[in-house]
């Protein structure tokens, strides 16, 4: 869920941007220590930066009938790490804005913060803590659960820009989760589903691929994904 | 070729010539305008400008750009509708009730005000979008310091986003017409496919793309030439002119 050009009012679009500017330096750091140790990161980010815009071009079945979409970050942080996915995340959504017209300049920031911070680094918090539990279901979980913050997030963001005059935050929270969770609950379930289905269909295709994987990202992810 | 109406217009319109940095004022110069003004006057006054500037001088293709405006409006209807409705008791002005609920007039202006700020904001952004290609952005961000390796890792993006919009358009027909999506067990199972094909496709395309340069001793970052687009005068004046009067505008009231 993106939160449209000019929606935010500028002191909170500013704001937004500060919170998130220095996970996305963070993760500008990380990158080009990866590159500067391996050149091909280089290639192999690009090719999945590209493949998570190109994920926002698959609608899913919803069962709104509405045109959500995967936000592909909870994989993203499952398999690259969240600093990682902290930049691909923040280039992702710039190419969004400017190729797709989805989401925004001034609210860059905001979005950056909801989708490629505080979503990939829950997503990825709960599969660490599952890493005893059946892989499919650690994938799952932390698939949904990126997708869910990442929309709690948004509402708040929303509520706190626009308080409910009567019922002041708590209210517009609400009304704001509410409104949203006719799209956003079902797309969290079916973007799970896909995640496991995605993770399932790379380790019985895809070994060499994921022997890379772990070396770009994390080195334990190779022996998780294939032992597990 | 996949194509994106948005990048299509980027390409083709009569300012594609125009240096990166006079649009970019221009654009981005409406759009903190935009976001900024309290003032529904100055909103109107960025939409035509913005709207004029793509149009009749860009020429962008008026069905690409209308798109490009209208994209957002389920969210931010939605999210309008959402600021003009309140809950609780106290709602004494009242325009409408129902209960509980209430539309009264401050909230009605507020989400007014939301409602233009998104117009006007999303029409400067749109003027940028569809006038100056992403690869020519991406590469004012490498003049502007931005580091060498995201800039990279932003071209090679732009590069695969096309190549996996085709992979992604191909599989899915070869999944249609074999009624991969005849029901939702088969849709979903064909989606999950769908998706890691793609995925697989893009990592080995990465990979083949890297040995080719490796054995070509390519190590360092993949520069182009830039053609040399001088800034033009004319258009910076008349550009900061207007930014100027919508400013005043904007502050004065």
């Amino acid at each position: 869920m993106h939160i449209a050009e000019g929606f935010l009012p500028p002191l909170h679009a500013a704001g937004w941007t500060v919170v998130a500017a220095p996970f996305v330096v963070h993760g500008a750091r990380e990158v080009r220590r990866l590159v500067r140790e391996r050149p091909d990161a280089r290639l192999l980010l690009g090719a999945a930066g590209a493949f998570t815009f190109v994920l926002s071009a698959l609608k899913l079945p919803s069962v709104t009938g509405s045109s959500s979409h995967p936000t592909g970050t909870g994989v993203g942080a499952i398999v690259f790490r969240p600093p990682v996915m902290a930049l691909l995340g923040t280039v992702v959504l710039l190419f969004q804005a400017l190729l797709l017209a989805h989401g925004g300049l001034t609210t860059l920031g905001a979005n950056v913060f909801s989708m490629a911070v505080l979503g990939p680094w829950a997503g990825y918090g709960c599969y660490r803590l599952l890493r005893r539990a059946p892989l499919a279901v650690a994938v799952f979980v932390g698939v949904a659960v990126a997708d869910l913050a990442t929309y709690v997030t948004t509402a708040f963001q929303l509520a706190l820009a626009f308080p409910d005059p009567t019922s002041g935050l708590v209210g517009s929270l609400a009304r704001f989760l509410g409104i949203f969770a006719v799209t956003q609950v079902p797309l969290a379930v079916v973007e799970g589903i896909l995640g496991v289905l995605l993770v399932r269909a790379l380790r019985s295709w895809a070994g060499p691929e994921l022997a890379g994987l772990g070396r770009v990202g994390e080195p334990d992810v190779r022996e998780e994904t294939v032992d597990a | 070729m996949a194509r994106l109406a948005i990048d299509d217009a980027a390409w083709g319109n009569r300012w594609r010539t125009r240096s990166t940095g006079e649009k970019a004022l221009l654009a981005l110069g409406l759009l903190l305008v935009a976001v900024t003004t309290r003032e529904p006057g100055v909103s109107a006054a960025v939409l035509v400008v913005a709207v004029t500037c793509a149009l009749a001088q860009a020429r962008v293709p008026w069905r690409t750009y209308l798109r490009v405006v209208l994209a957002p409006a389920t969210f931010v209807v939605l999210g309008a509708a959402s600021i003009a409705v309140t809950v609780g008791s106290g709602t004494g002005d009242a325009v409408w009730s129902a209960g509980p609920v209430a539309v009264t007039e401050a909230t009605l202006a507020r989400a007014a005000e939301v409602l233009g700020r998104s117009l006007a904001a999303t029409s400067a952004m749109a003027l940028l979008a569809t006038t100056t290609p992403l690869v020519d952005l991406v590469a004012g961000m490498r003049r502007l310091r931005v580091p060498e390796a995201v800039v990279d890792v932003a071209e090679v993006m732009y590069r695969f986003v096309f190549l996996l919009l085709d992979t992604l358009a191909t599989v899915r027909e070869a999944q249609a017409s074999r009624l991969g999506y005849g029901g939702g067990r088969a849709a979903r199972r064909s989606l999950g496919m769908l998706a890691s094909t793609v995925f697989v496709r893009a990592w080995t395309r990465a990979q083949r793309l890297e040995d080719g340069l490796a054995g070509r001793g390519g190590t360092g970052s993949l520069r182009t030439l830039a053609a040399d687009r001088p800034v033009s005068v004319p258009f910076v004046l008349v550009s900061g002119a207007v930014l100027a009067v919508l400013s005043t505008w904007s502050v004065v009231g």
